[in-house]
């Protein structure tokens, strides 16, 4: 029966089909070597992130159609990653933050007024006859050197004693893209701005909810130099239970370490961070 | 031609979607900061039959952690031993993650283990030989050996502290004899019971010979005198008035003391194979020994009537008779200088308010910070070798008694009853063997 519906079968329905199983396949195979073999323990992918940057008060701007910005994202300063040319992509791409989205309908509005204002200024110089395009084309070209310039070589190619109003038109509209653009790459190079996709959010909730669990049961031993910091690295399964502990930087005073895995022993693991490998700095 | 087609579209696809594939394990920092302290938990556990001398080790082992208030320490039994890894992390209960085992192995030896009980980790281990009959110093040694494992510092516990006693005689004047005591009063002995006034007494610097001196009043003046632990005594300085006040250099090769000479003021002399006089002008006490030697910083009245002062001494200066020395405080009445070279500290006593209270003076960022509070004038203090500790009288009324503050935790102890008076406690610097009255 199933060797006749495989005939009947048309070659392309049946590449699809082969296509699909294989895939199939390829990720239950993938699940077992995940769950049996490595059982949580392998780190595939690391997300650092250096939380006294966040804390320091920057605007963070989160790009959810990014995956990652970058890997050790606060470690590298904030100017650098807006240099990225992803950061900018995804800007004239529209996949900014809400707040980017608001500003823009804020300028969009500035635009339009301005438009009125120009309007209302150019009617009485259409009136005249002799310069109409030149007082907006001059007003726009303010700013940036590079348009008037263009405008500048547009008035070679165009004839000069036409009075278009498409062409004013057009002028406008360019202008007004080009200045739209300008204001948002303002906006995306904001020195100060963290950016951050969806991996960092996600690695910045689950830090969030380990620091306030360890920090509940945290007691530094008493007596001890306040600059004592030790770094334990704990590897949890799937199940939510500590694998392993390890002190992967002491102390160098034995009650320090052991207090800080005592922390970690109390503690009881959010569910986010189920199958990761945490490693917790105590101070 | 299509198969291989299909073949290839399928690798692609599959490569594709295990990329894509969402299997992702992070690895993150996290960092926390503690917002209180706790002392930590540890075990003292007995292994085998322990005898009644294992069990009073144990007992002042427990008693010296507990001291510092740093631990809190949990003592068991072990009857099975330590042969598997079960004995070990049988003693684990999630709190308490550590566990000093103690076994006699021998007449002569005791085995002491530090292990890590949730992982039967050992952390440290020895066997300590015992000398002499003074179980009291085997166990402070091996608290010891045992202290800088756990906190990373040098232990104190196998100091002593020397002071004086009012003896009251009946029919006549008091009396004060020298005792030695362990750091937290323990195990008095009396070392010195001459019938006259013995006060101030003073650890030499010599690891190898613990030597203690001390002024002893006399019909005729008030003598230093040098005794050693076995009683032994001898004349160090015997000029008219007063001879007080000896202070050693960290090397113990030098030594500064107080002298009157007849004159009825009181001058720094400094000893290094010749003896020299500092000081010149009005009365100058409590000479101490700092910055490796080099300085020394004493109270002086040379400036201020009924005031005395704390100035500095710098002894590369000393050849320079128009060297005035530096006065680093004159806010009020500051008396009983003691520095400290592990920590670089100063401490003094200091009135406030009518009532005396110790201050610690720092001369890196020349910062004074009062360490006391409350009533009873605290004076002569002394420091502990590890710098942690101060020791000194505090004076209710005619009664005087002993007290240790604990500066990393901000605890004060009073280390002798409150029936007996007692003055002029000095800590002793960390000798070769443990100091035993003989």
């Amino acid at each position: 029966m199933w060797s006749l519906l495989w005939t009947r079968l048309h070659r392309r329905v049946l590449f699809w089909a082969k296509l699909f199983s294989v895939a199939f396949i390829g990720h239950v195979l993938l699940l077992f070597i995940m769950l049996f073999v490595y059982s949580g323990q392998k780190s595939v992918f690391t997300v650092n992130i250096n939380r006294s940057i966040l804390k320091s008060g920057a605007p963070i701007i989160f790009m959810p159609l990014k995956r990652s910005i970058s890997k050790n994202i606060c470690t590298e300063s904030a100017q650098i990653i807006s240099k990225k040319p992803v950061v900018k992509k995804a800007v004239s791409k529209k996949a900014v933050h809400k707040n980017t989205l608001k500003k823009k309908s804020v300028l969009r509005q500035a635009q339009d007024e301005r438009e009125k204002k120009a309007e209302e200024k150019k009617k009485p110089v259409s009136q005249k006859k002799k310069a109409p395009v030149k007082k907006p084309v001059k007003k726009v070209a303010k700013k940036p050197v590079k348009k008037v310039k263009k405008s500048a070589s547009e008035k070679k190619f165009a004839k000069p004693k036409i009075k278009n109003k498409t062409l004013e038109k057009k002028n406008i509209k360019k202008n007004k893209k080009k200045e739209m653009k300008k204001e948002v790459k303002n906006l995306s190079i904001h020195p100060e701005a963290i950016y951050i996709g969806q991996q960092e959010l996600e690695a910045l909730k689950i830090q969030n909810e380990i620091e306030s669990e360890v920090a509940k049961h945290w007691r530094a031993p008493v007596g001890l130099s306040k600059d004592l910091a030790c770094t334990i690295s704990v590897i949890i399964d799937w199940g939510g239970s500590v694998k392993k502990v390890t002190v992967t930087k002491s102390s160098g005073a034995l009650m320090f370490d052991i207090a800080a895995r005592t922390a970690i022993g109390k503690s009881c693991i959010p569910r986010s961070a189920y199958g990761k490998e945490v490693n917790i700095n105590f101070g | 031609m299509i198969y291989k087609n299909s073949i290839y579209k399928n690798f692609l696809i599959f490569v594709f979607l295990f990329f894509s594939s969402t299997y992702i394990c992070a690895c993150m920092n996290v960092s926390v900061k503690a917002k209180k302290s706790d002392k930590l938990k540890i075990k003292i556990i007995l292994v085998g039959k322990a005898t009644k001398a294992v069990r009073e080790i144990a007992n002042i082992i427990q008693k010296d952690l507990e001291f510092s208030g740093q631990f809190q320490v949990i003592r068991e039994d072990s009857t099975s031993g330590i042969v598997r890894t079960k004995d070990i992390t049988g003693h684990f209960d999630g709190e308490c993650r550590l566990g000093i085992f103690l076994t006699m192995m021998s007449k002569n030896t005791l085995g002491w283990r530090l292990y890590d009980l949730e992982y039967a980790q050992m952390v440290k281990g020895e066997k300590y030989k015992i000398k002499g009959r003074d179980f009291h110093g085997w166990a402070h040694n091996i608290s010891d050996l045992v202290w800088p494992n756990l906190t990373g510092e040098k232990g104190f516990f196998s100091t002593k502290i020397a002071y004086c006693k009012k003896i009251n005689c009946a029919n006549k004047s008091d009396y004060k004899h020298v005792y030695i005591a362990d750091y937290d009063g323990s195990n008095e002995k009396l070392l010195v019971s001459t019938p006259t006034i013995n006060v101030i007494p003073r650890w030499n610097n010599d690891p190898k010979c613990p030597l203690i001196f001390y002024s002893e009043h006399t019909n005729k003046n008030v003598r230093l005198m040098v005794v050693n632990l076995q009683g032994k005594r001898k004349v160090a300085s015997n000029f008219d008035g007063l001879n007080i006040l000896s202070t050693f250099s960290p090397d113990g090769k030098r030594f500064a003391y107080c002298a009157s000479r007849g004159n009825g003021l009181c001058q720094i002399y400094y000893y290094d194979g010749e003896l020299k006089k500092l000081t010149s002008k009005g009365n100058n006490i409590c000479p101490t020994f700092a910055d490796n030697g080099n300085t020394i910083y004493f109270c002086s009245d040379m400036n201020s009537k009924n005031c005395t002062r704390i100035y500095k001494y710098d002894l590369g200066k000393r050849e320079n008779t128009n060297y005035i020395p530096e006065c680093i405080l004159n806010t009020g009445f500051e008396v009983s200088t003691a520095f400290c070279p592990v920590k670089n500290r100063l401490a003094y006593a200091k009135m406030v308010r009518g009532t005396m209270q110790i201050f610690v003076y720092n001369p890196e960022d020349k910062t004074h910070k009062q360490v006391t509070l409350g009533a009873g004038n605290k004076e002569e203090c002394s420091w502990s070798p590890c710098g942690n500790y101060l020791v000194f009288s505090v004076r209710n009324g005619n009664k005087s008694r002993l007290a240790v503050l604990n500066l990393l935790t901000g605890v004060m102890k009073p280390i002798t009853k409150p029936a007996d008076s007692c003055y002029y406690p000095n800590w002793s610097p960390f000798y070769d063997s443990f100091p035993c009255v003989v």
